[in-house]
């Protein structure tokens, strides 16, 4: 599912967009903003701000509902779009969930990622010993770490060098 | 050309392209007749009556582009990332517009997953099978795996 896109559609099911006109922006600040959001729009999750001079954008990630809200202060409106997503595309949504911003509950679920993935470095770490250890006749296994390895500082180099 | 931390601006003049009134359709043809990897971004894409200005990203680098209608000449604000950056983006990561080498590891991320999910299969059949006592490995199997359905609803319904 996270990998085989076609067979697994990642969309949205439904868009709820809104415009509207809201008096002096330009003097309220990005945590207002965000706070006005919450309660206005029934928005949660973790929530990145991006602001410049002429607008502020703020970003809500929950898995499942996601939510862009640009307010323009020249013309005192926001706009919002708020994406409510399939399945397939939430899983792939809690997937990507990390970081430890957007409460406890968020909190708790990036230190239990953290530890997963300290687990899977490990888990390669020890399986390599094991391997080394108990077989005999390694060809095959060299011969596969060192395509792997060939591979992957290849694709960087490309990446980086064209 | 001029050159400042990670950034270089660099410029190719007379491009041929069929003028087209979609942005993303002409960012794209700028791409390709520039020979560069990577995807448009629609959310960063403006067009007036002398240009077409868009950023454009891959793993390795960003593009600021400005393509100017009048003489056909786009100036290109490229920004490498750095190797840690190219290293981190490598997970999920799968073909890239006009990289034709990334489609080796687009498919070497599809054996890696369908490996990935036999290890998993055979390893609990292998552990099933095994005459050890299964208990503790139950119990820390079901707590795991039900701890991670439940906090996912949680948050699903309550985050």
């Amino acid at each position: 599912m996270m990998i085989f896109e076609a067979p697994f559609p990642r969309e949205n099911i439904k868009v709820v967009k809104i415009k509207e006109r809201i008096d002096g922006i330009r003097s309220i600040d990005a945590d207002s903003l965000v706070r006005w959001s919450t309660v206005k729009y029934n928005l949660r999750g973790q929530h990145k701000t991006r602001e410049n001079e002429e607008r502020i954008v703020i970003d809500f990630s929950h898995p499942g509902i996601t939510a862009s809200l640009e307010f323009t202060r020249q013309y005192d409106s926001v706009y919002v779009e708020i994406r409510k997503a399939n399945f397939n595309m939430t899983m792939n949504q809690f997937h990507r969930l990390h970081g430890y911003s957007g409460g406890w509950n968020y909190f708790l679920w990036a230190f239990v990622y953290d530890l997963s993935s300290t687990s899977m470095i490990i888990f390669s770490v020890t399986g390599f010993y094991l391997w080394y250890k108990t077989e005999r006749r390694r060809l095959a296994g060299w011969l596969v770490l060192a395509a792997s390895t060939i591979l992957t500082f290849s694709t960087i180099f490309y990446l980086m060098y064209n | 050309m001029q050159q400042q931390r990670d950034s270089i601006l660099w410029q190719r003049q007379s491009l041929t392209l069929n003028e087209s009134k979609d942005d993303i359709k002409l960012a794209e043809a700028i791409r390709d007749s520039l020979a560069l990897m990577g995807w448009p971004l629609p959310w960063e894409m403006s067009r007036d009556s002398t240009a077409l200005r868009f950023a454009m990203e891959q793993p390795a680098k960003r593009y600021f582009i400005t393509y100017t209608f009048d003489n056909n000449v786009a100036s290109v604000v490229e920004t490498r990332k750095g190797f840690w950056r190219v290293f981190n983006s490598l997970h999920g990561s799968g073909y890239v517009p006009n990289g034709s080498f990334t489609t080796l590891w687009q498919g070497y991320t599809w054996v890696i997953v369908i490996v990935g999910v036999l290890s998993i299969i055979t390893g609990l059949y292998i552990w099933i099978k095994s005459q050890e006592d299964k208990r503790s490995g139950l119990a820390i199997l079901t707590i795991c795996a039900g701890g991670a359905v439940i906090w996912m609803i949680k948050l699903y319904l309550m985050g």
